[in-house]
């Protein structure tokens, strides 16, 4: 996946995390135990995770929004 | 000369209320685009009067919003909104968005331990409209905002903070905890009624075991506004003043 993924994803993210976007993003990936080299479906899984925070601190139908962008944007760096 | 001037005023575009009888109080609404202060000592109602009038511009007008809260988490404001006949489920155009998870998850000091509050909010905020196209912001509350960021100098920073906000271009509501219940002081520096465009005043009568509500407006830039304090009613439809 493009090292850009990351940046983009957290950039979609910063309107619901605001200056917390990024360590939302390390903190999920470091809870599900992901590191360098991640594949597609690993930032799927991420995505998911993202959505489910996202759903607890702005509820759950602008964190559906959030994820469907996030996923477009994985599918995008396919 | 005075003709145009009329017409000017008239033509400035607002947001209803959709307090009963209030928008009557201030020629149909709050100017589009204005930052409001609305203050009142706690238990006033602040939080609830400012969510009523972002759900019903939302299911009345289809305005998007987003309600920072700092403090109370959301599942609790939402307790709450519930409590008072409004769901905050009934529309997905109003978000709550519980900036104190993220305080209580990831710090107060941010990332980098440096975070300037006042600019990270309306950054975000900025970033919101960008993504999801809001045209109102609420921050709950202004005592919680300033517990967070280190002033040097409050009266320029709370400047550079308002121009920034009015900069967003959507309307504003920013919520004032009054603490000291002797003077009518609006916010802790005493200066934010200044650099508001307009306040709304909550103030609550406890006088023989009893509590009565009451709403003032004490400022309205570009308005011709009744001053009168008048009494404020919560019922199951919704909020009400009783004009005199």
């Amino acid at each position: 996946m493009s090292p850009e993924l990351e940046i983009r994803l957290v950039e979609s993210m910063r309107p619901l995390f605001g200056d917390f976007a990024e360590s939302a993003l390390q903190q999920q990936k470091a809870k599900l135990g992901m590191r360098h080299s991640m594949g597609r479906d690993e930032y799927l899984r991420l995505v998911e995770e993202i959505k489910a925070m996202c759903s607890v601190i702005a509820g759950p139908s602008i964190a559906d929004r959030l994820y469907q962008g996030l996923v477009a944007i994985v599918q995008e760096g396919a | 000369m005075v003709l145009e001037k009329v017409e000017s005023v008239a033509t400035v575009p607002r947001i209803r209320s959709y307090v009963y009888n209030l928008d009557e109080q201030m020629e149909g609404g709050i100017p589009k685009g204005f930052v409001v202060l609305v203050c009142g000592r706690p238990g006033s109602m602040k939080s609830s009067l400012t969510y009523f009038m972002m759900h019903m511009q939302a299911l009345k007008e289809g305005r998007r919003g987003v309600y920072f809260t700092l403090e109370q988490n959301r599942a609790s404001f939402a307790r709450h909104l519930s409590h008072i006949g409004l769901d905050p489920d009934a529309s997905d155009r109003v978000t709550i968005l519980d900036v104190s998870a993220l305080r209580r998850t990831f710090g107060d000091r941010g990332p980098k331990g440096d975070t300037n509050w006042l600019e990270a909010i309306v950054s975000q905020a900025a970033s919101f409209k960008s993504q999801y196209e809001c045209e109102i912001v609420a921050i709950d509350s202004m005592s919680a905002l300033y517990s967070l960021h280190e002033f040097q100098n409050p009266r320029r920073e709370l400047f550079h903070f308002f121009e920034g906000l009015r900069a967003l271009d959507v309307t504003i509501f920013l919520i004032s905890e009054m603490f000291d219940p002797t003077k009518e002081i609006f916010a802790r520096y005493e200066v934010e009624d200044f650099l508001a465009d307009a306040v709304i005043h909550l103030k609550v009568d406890r006088r023989d075991g009893g509590s009565n509500l009451y709403l003032g407006i004490v400022k309205m830039r570009e308005t011709r506004h009744s001053r009168d304090y008048f009494p404020l009613i919560v019922e199951p439809e919704g909020f009400e003043i009783v004009p005199h």
